[in-house]
């Protein structure tokens, strides 16, 4: 199974910056993280991959569409019982 | 999430920079839907896909949420489905706020979630759930899915 976080240390050294530095980053929300505990902190390879390539996300357009239903919820999940409702 | 619409438009950009942002590619074209139903009601899905390193096998995560009305000019979250489908690991992590009147009459609560490892192994249909604040939070719980170190559903409680 390949590995799918980074610790603080890791991303520190595949960045070349110090252990604080990274810290401040995922602190300021920068660079993506998990908080499992007060002292682990997960962050996901694909973010890290992001952050390192200098890449910003696409400016996406929210486009409002009129429609008869909108997206449905509860699909494959017993539905005959939940439609009783 | 409790706004106007275009407050309501604003999340969901917002969603989509944050989904990014954490690695996951957004499928589609740069445009996100945001559907308005024929009772005024808004709902949006966005679908994106994470890496897996080595493995050729992705992993989906969909987002989706519904708000309705609320007032004359507003609107409130009332429906969600976080869903992450890890196929590298055959596993499936769900969490949803939907149908709640029919989940509080039969089990005293409102949301739900969904835990199957191997995919398709349906152990518990519905378990406990905690209730998630928002889109932000919902993607997050995903991703915290994904990278823990070995998934799996027998911490959970099931309602059935």
């Amino acid at each position: 199974m390949a590995e799918r976080w980074y610790s603080i240390k890791e991303a520190a050294d595949r960045l070349g910056v110090s252990h604080d530095t990274v810290s401040r980053l995922v602190e300021r929300g920068e660079l993506p993280a998990i908080r499992v505990s007060k002292r682990i902190v997960r962050i996901p390879i694909p973010a890290f991959d992001f952050y390192a390539s200098g890449r910003t996300p696409i400016k996406r357009r929210v486009v409002r569409r009129r429609v008869e239903e909108g997206v449905q919820f509860g699909v494959g999940e017993r539905i005959g019982e939940l439609e009783t409702v | 999430m409790r706004g106007t619409a275009t407050a309501v438009e604003d999340y969901v950009r917002e969603v989509a920079v944050v989904t990014e942002r954490l690695g996951i590619s957004i499928r589609g074209d740069g445009d996100v839907p945001l559907l308005e139903d024929r009772t005024g009601g808004l709902s949006f899905e966005l679908v994106g896909d994470l890496p897996d390193g080595r493995s050729s096998a992705r992993s989906e995560v969909i987002v989706r949420e519904a708000f309705e009305r609320d007032g004359e000019r507003g609107y409130v979250r009332s429906r969600y489905e976080y869903e992450l489908i890890d196929h590298a690991r055959g596993f499936r992590r769900g969490y949803h706020l939907h149908s709640p009147e029919w989940f509080e009459r039969r089990f005293l609560v409102v949301v739900h979630e969904h835990c199957e490892r191997p995919i398709g192994t349906v152990t518990c249909a519905h378990y406990e759930g905690t209730p998630i604040r928002d889109a932000f939070a919902g993607v997050l719980a995903l991703v915290d899915a994904w990278t823990a170190d070995s998934p799996e559903c027998s911490s959970l409680r099931c309602l059935e």
